[in-house]
């Protein structure tokens, strides 16, 4: 990672859009921003995992040959901040999983999004809140109004989960020049054509798509 | 005296809310959170409920199959309207208990893992049902690091330096072993230690200054 950035002036700017760390950076930040949880970038983390311990070795290697310290030191900082965006990565996530815990084992879209162990931890959160419920409010209430997601046996629809607000607005920047839908399919069709670099403050329903397929990056 | 319990819940509610579908984040009452006199109201109220309900239900089942505007008396409102009443407490019940198993989380991953860790005034807050929560709840956490490989516990706070300074505050056991060294940590020493060795005992000051009294064993301050 480190050994990364000494290349040619030249060659930098493209050579650090596309290395590890930049693109473990992007989709911290991206899902820091984002109100709903996003696809979980499974390579990306375990190359991250691959690279830091191969770091940690050759830290430990330069120590033991006496190298400079504060070249040592220098590596030790970088290395903990990729730890550092490792672990914000995968805890912004669990966070979220733990927020909208119900809505993530109801809807297929969500639960395709989350990885193996990840599916396992929001079953277990979820099942732990359930049971938690049930001791405490559900077991004393009369028989029809005892579900965790609806509100009583006449509801239709689970009335009690909470869902992601995806009407919240988003700084974002665009990547390139395309053209974007500003309302929801069927309704009137206003685009906007976003071009590269311009920054727009909207909602993250209008931008969903284009995020996930890359267009466009959350600050 | 049904209404008269009804209108008890939204009092134990701190914040108000009619629909439990839309949960919104709260900022967190450290401090002033009281523990299990409400659930005794809620448990009376949904005696009350059951009592009273049977016969409700029963009507209401009646109402719903046969139901033509002739059929409508005086029992179908009734029923209706304690069918909303009902529904509403439930809804003041379950957010109550949902926010506090809310807070219950964040200490998990603000302060630490294991349930002795949290100081004792907030462990007198918290009912055995939150307590049993909040050690399922470790479990679960601890069980997905393992399987990934990677604490997530450390490391909250963005890294500056790799070495913080720091100096112990309140009183530490002897003999704590950081990182192959035994330090010394009597009161007010100022050590030079790796940032991921210290952060445990940091992360502990934090959740101590919002309580009202701090008197912990286990406290180091950040210079």
């Amino acid at each position: 990672m480190a050994s990364s950035s000494d290349m040619g002036s030249a060659d930098f700017e493209s050579l650090s859009s596309t290395s590890d760390v930049e693109l473990l950076k992007r989709a911290w930040r991206n899902e820091k921003a984002a109100p709903e949880i996003l696809p979980y970038e499974g390579d990306l983390v375990e190359r991250a995992k691959g690279q830091i311990e191969l770091v940690e070795e050759n830290i430990e290697a330069y120590v033991e040959n006496g190298i400079d310290p504060l070249v040592v030191s220098l590596y030790q900082m970088d290395l903990d901040r990729t730890q550092f965006l490792l672990r914000s990565y995968l805890r912004v996530r669990l966070l979220k999983i733990e927020k909208f815990m119900f809505h993530s084992l109801k809807s297929e879209e969500a639960e395709s999004r989350l990885s193996e162990q990840e599916k396992v931890f929001a079953r277990r959160c979820a099942d732990d809140l359930a049971k938690h419920f049930e001791e405490s409010v559900l077991r004393k209430l009369p028989e029809n109004y005892q579900s965790v997601l609806k509100q009583s046996l006449i509801s239709e629809v689970d009335d009690m989960v909470p869902e992601p607000h995806l009407d919240t607005f988003v700084a974002c920047r665009s990547k390139s020049h395309f053209t974007l839908n500003l309302y929801e399919e069927g309704e009137s069709t206003q685009t906007e054509e976003m071009y590269r670099g311009d920054l727009y403050f909207i909602r993250y329903k209008i931008v969903k798509g284009a995020i996930e397929s890359g267009k466009m990056d959350l600050i | 005296k049904l209404i008269a319990a009804a209108r008890a819940v939204p009092r134990v509610n701190k914040k108000r809310r009619d629909r439990i579908g839309h949960v919104r984040e709260k900022k967190i009452l450290r401090a002033g959170r009281r523990a299990t006199p409400n659930l005794s109201i809620a448990s009376s109220l949904t005696r009350l409920s059951k009592n009273a309900t049977r016969i409700t239900i029963s009507s209401r089942k009646w109402n719903k199959k046969g139901w033509m505007y002739s059929n409508r008396n005086a029992d179908h409102y009734g029923a209706l309207v304690h069918h909303l009443s009902l529904i509403r407490n439930k809804r003041c019940l379950m957010a109550y208990v949902h926010n506090r198993a809310d807070i219950v989380r964040d200490l998990a991953w603000r302060v630490g893992l294991e349930l002795l860790d949290l100081p004792p005034e907030i462990q007198d807050k918290l009912t055995t049902l939150e307590k049993e929560y909040f050690k399922n709840h470790s479990v679960a956490i601890k069980s997905y690091m393992g399987k990934v490989g990677i604490e997530l516990n450390v490391d909250m706070v963005p890294p500056k330096d790799p070495y913080i300074k720091i100096r112990v505050v309140g009183e530490i056991d002897q003999g704590i072993v950081i990182s192959d060294k035994t330090t010394n940590f009597t009161r007010h020493s100022m050590h030079f230690l790796k940032r991921t060795d210290a952060e445990p005992y940091i992360a502990r000051v934090t959740s101590f200054t919002c309580c009202p009294s701090p008197k912990t064993n286990k406290l180091i301050r950040p210079l």
